[in-house]
């Protein structure tokens, strides 16, 4: 059938079965803790993750049947108000991902998908405060695997 | 049967060639004390540039930059010399990526042998 969500969507959903974040509800305010985004990170509240698609990287073709393999790139990025609570939490972020292999399946809607592994991930990178709302940043960048079944 | 000698010579050749190297690594980055924060912010628009520009290029050319490292190791390079070769066609792939607004950020650009 094909995927019918970004990496970054399915990386969300990945994220809240590994235990690491909630699904955000309305009205905003009343959300649980660390509500993950896809792509768009809102003004609330402070403390969010949102995961976005980045370029991937090609692995080839497969023999005999020439399908082509590859990686999808996806960035987590933490906003908290405090700079231990960001920064652990994405650690615990880049450690639930290491777990994943094989053994993970996500629903979207009708859609559901295996989760090969993430792999390539990277340290937790500390990026300061956000200039406009002096919040802080973190972010972990990995490689997902992910087929539609 | 054609018959092809000297293949263990050559090999041997080459593994000691990389030996004299190994564990070598090159760093590419950029000095700024900014620069993580531009190129992690997917959130920014810039006239000039993107966000990634060196996360992007380092996996786009992964191919490339392996191919870079073989022909310089057989040409007789040493394998830090090949490494160096390879890192700075990724630093300037990634400076054609990179936001410009003075320059500086595009001008911190460096590679360098780690170890």
């Amino acid at each position: 059938m094909g995927m019918q969500h970004s990496p970054g969507n399915i990386t969300r959903y990945a994220i809240i079965a590994l235990g690491q974040g909630t699904l955000p509800v309305l009205p905003p305010g009343t959300n649980l803790a660390w509500p993950v985004y896809c792509p768009t990170e809102p003004d609330r509240p402070d403390n969010c993750i949102t995961v976005r698609t980045t370029a991937g990287r090609g692995s080839g073709r497969t023999s005999p049947d020439g399908e082509s393999i590859g990686h999808y790139g996806v960035q987590i990025r933490v906003r908290s108000a405090e700079e231990d609570a960001g920064y652990l939490k994405t650690e615990n972020i880049r450690l639930a991902l290491e777990t994943v292999h094989l053994n993970l399946t996500v629903t979207i809607g009708a859609v559901s998908y295996k989760l090969w592994c993430f792999a390539n991930i990277g340290d937790v990178l500390p990026l300061g405060k956000a200039p406009e709302s002096k919040r802080f940043l973190h972010t972990v960048n990995a490689l997902l695997s992910v087929r539609d079944i | 049967m054609a018959k092809i000698t000297g293949v263990e010579a050559v090999r041997a050749a080459l593994r000691a060639r990389l030996k004299k190297g190994f564990g070598a690594s090159v760093i590419v980055g950029y000095t700024q004390a900014y620069a993580i924060y531009v190129h992690e912010n997917l959130e920014a628009h810039h006239p000039v540039g993107q966000a990634k520009f060196l996360e992007q290029p380092a996996r786009e050319e992964a191919d490339k930059l392996g191919e870079i490292v073989a022909t310089a190791v057989k040409k007789g390079s040493t394998l830090p010399e090949a490494l160096l070769l390879a890192g700075l066609y990724l630093q300037r792939a990634s400076q054609l990526l990179v936001p410009v607004d003075t320059g500086a950020l595009k001008g911190s650009a460096f590679t360098r042998l780690e170890k």
